[in-house]
């Protein structure tokens, strides 16, 4: 029960699925199954890391220069993003020039943009959230909510794709129409 | 929409400058960056003009910097043109993109809520789901294929001379 109950929370904090961010991430990385696990993956880690991060930014960065938000977690991304290429270079050289696709997917996108403002949003909505752990956990919920929604898009891509959808709508908008309905239905769970 | 206009254009030009034989991650980097940048002057001005705007938008206003046009397409499509092409490629797909924003807000706003920009018109049936992000997804997803629907008939009518034959002969 506990887990159904943790399953139907991360579907109603879902990103992709509550907020539509992150979709065209998830539609590029749909294409096959390993490719969509892989860079739910890393994107899981780029949230965790980065709102850990953001914490730290938002402690810092006083209120007045509040524009300078986006800046602050651009650059907290892109230390991220070569960080990650060189872990991946340094202890699995093999296996780097496949691995940093993933990387290169997951670094910029509104997934990982959108959790980092979602959470800080919440947390100023929320004081009791504006913890360092908070922040962590929050981003691992979302990037674990990434996972989640990729599992469900991965689920039918194939027959959203398949002959027996008409050419107009086969692909895309069929995807588009099914991550809707999958939102209808979290939308109810909420 | 004119934010996005601006904020995509500026960050495209001026992420071109960035040199072509840096690694991947480096550019892409720099080129959120600029746009990370570009996007306080862009802030400041529709404050200025538009603040109502803004509360409303919230948090998908900062993430206009890292749309697909600056993060992706500005390096695996735009940085292989020549300038000019360039620009010319880059505001077609800006356009592409308002006009795409123009009519699904129109008639998501109007549906949903029975307003165009604000001011109450005279619908009779509104479906308050459209407003919600499931109806967004659902709503793009059936204009999207409607468009590919009207493009394939123009696209046949314009391969059998548009005289209605369809047989080929």
């Amino acid at each position: 029960m506990f887990l159904v109950t943790e399953l139907v929370t991360l579907l109603a904090t879902n990103l992709i699925l509550t907020q539509a961010l992150g979709t065209s991430t998830l539609f590029i990385a749909a294409g096959n199954r390993k490719n969509l696990l892989w860079t739910a993956i890393t994107i899981t880690v780029f949230t965790s890391v980065g709102s850990g991060a953001a914490y730290t930014i938002n402690r810092i960065l006083p209120h007045s220069a509040a524009d300078l938000t986006l800046l602050f977690y651009t650059l907290i991304i892109g230390a991220i993003y070569v960080l990650f290429l060189a872990v991946l270079y340094y202890t699995d050289f093999a296996s780097f020039a496949t691995a940093r696709k993933y990387v290169h997917i997951s670094a910029f996108n509104c997934a990982v943009m959108g959790t980092l403002f979602t959470i800080t949003e919440r947390a100023e909505a929320y004081p009791e959230l504006n913890t360092f752990i908070r922040f962590v956990l929050s981003g691992a919920e979302a990037g674990t909510g990434f996972i989640l929604a990729a599992f469900i898009l991965t689920a039918a891509y194939r027959k959203l794709n398949s002959a027996k959808v008409p050419a107009s709508f086969r692909g895309f908008p069929a995807m588009l129409v099914y991550l809707g309905l999958i939102s209808m239905a979290v939308y109810a769970l909420r | 929409m004119t934010d996005f206009s601006a904020i995509t254009f500026l960050s495209v030009i001026l992420g071109s400058f960035v040199p072509k034989r840096l690694p991947y991650a480096a550019k892409i980097i720099i080129r959120a960056v600029i746009a990370s940048v570009v996007y306080i002057p862009v802030r400041t001005v529709a404050r200025e003009f538009f603040p109502d705007v803004i509360t409303r938008v919230g948090i998908y206003f900062p993430l206009l910097a890292v749309n697909s046009l600056i993060v992706v397409q500005s390096e695996t499509k735009f940085a292989r043109m020549k300038r000019g092409t360039m620009i010319a490629s880059l505001v077609f797909y800006i356009l592409g993109f308002d006009a795409v924003m123009i009519v699904t807000a129109f008639l998501r706003e109007l549906l949903a809520y029975g307003t165009i920009n604000g001011r109450l018109v005279d619908a009779d049936t509104l479906i308050s789901g459209l407003g919600l992000p499931f109806g967004g997804f659902i709503f793009l997803g059936l204009l999207c294929g409607l468009y590919r629907k009207v493009r394939s008939v123009i696209r046949r009518e314009n391969e059998t001379g548009g005289d209605g034959n369809v047989s080929g002969n």
